[in-house]
């Protein structure tokens, strides 16, 4: 198990910053799948700058644990890999940023 | 962190990216270049009509084989779907009122005539307005300014009783697409074949 899937388990924990959306990458590709219904990997790609492997692999640790869905498809003789957030993904997104955003708030106080 | 995190404006980004082809400027061109041609054909100018109705399908054709391919595929989210249910509602009014227009032209009523000067700038000042509207739902901020060319066009072309006011609109609007659909081809080639990226 590698450092993120463990502390993805972890983001369950109250409290706890989700270090798999935390990593700066994989943010943006959960910002961008939190706000559409899907898009596919070229659209991410375009989108974020990343190159193609760069972007598997961020795509691979999101999927492993279950917070996007990778549908791959043909489109006549050609693959299509569509990827949606899924429902848990949508879930841990939307806490981390809560607990982000009360992080800042706090320290706006201090 | 999160403060700059703006979803709202990340959604907003990346439907104007993914709209960033030109292609509506171009087929408004085309539009108004047709209209300028229709305008000096004569009787022949029910040939014309053809290629106008064709614009739709055309523009919805060039996405695919233009766009698609180099920029992937995306479906957004309700909120903009529900902006596009507006658009699809102002289409049908404005096919609505098109046709109005036109039955209220070829009876050549006396009023017409009597208020063409109000009436130039009513059309002109609507074409504007329904653009804006588009403009405005569609997330497209180039049709507010596309809009006041087109009615402005449409107005001088009913005033000066010449079609040429349509032959500048349309050659200065199509010169603007295809600047911008050089540009994104140009920012946007085809991408090398790879994992997922068939389109």
């Amino acid at each position: 198990m590698t450092t993120d899937e463990g502390n993805a388990h972890s983001a369950a924990q109250p409290g706890v910053i989700d270090r798999l959306i935390h990593e700066p990458a994989r943010l943006m590709l959960m910002s961008y799948l939190y706000v559409v219904d899907g898009a596919d990997f070229l659209f991410l790609m375009r989108q974020t700058g990343m190159t193609q492997g760069n972007l598997s692999s961020h795509l691979s640790k999101l999927e492993q644990a279950g917070y996007i869905d990778v549908e791959k498809k043909f489109v006549g003789k050609k693959p299509r890999t569509m990827i949606r957030a899924t429902g848990e993904g949508r879930e841990a997104f939307q806490e981390y940023r809560q607990r982000m955003e009360s992080i800042l708030e706090e320290s706006k106080g201090e | 962190m999160m403060s700059q995190l703006d979803l709202r404006q990340l959604e907003r980004k990346a439907w104007q990216l993914y709209h960033q082809d030109g292609l509506v400027e171009v087929f408004l061109g085309l539009l108004l270049l047709l209209a300028f041609l229709a305008g000096i054909a004569g009787e022949y100018r029910f040939y014309l009509y053809i290629p106008m109705l064709l614009m739709g399908p055309a523009i919805i054709l060039a996405k695919r084989m233009i766009t698609v391919p180099r920029m992937g595929q995306v479906k957004f989210g309700p909120a903009r779907r529900a902006k596009l249910r507006n658009l699809r509602l102002l289409a049908v009014l404005v096919f609505a009122l098109t046709i109005a227009l036109l039955i209220v032209t070829l009876r050549g009523s006396a009023w017409v005539r009597e208020y063409h000067v109000l009436l130039s700038f009513g059309l002109g000042a609507l074409i504007a307005l329904l653009f804006a509207a588009v403009a405005h739902w569609k997330d497209f901020p180039r049709l507010y300014l596309v809009g006041l060319i087109v009615g402005t066009a449409f107005t001088l072309t009913e005033l000066l009783d010449s079609p040429l006011p349509m032959l500048v609109a349309g050659g200065a609007v199509l010169a603007v697409g295809l600047v911008i659909l050089v540009s994104f081809l140009r920012k946007y080639p085809l991408p090398a074949p790879g994992p997922g990226t068939a389109n």
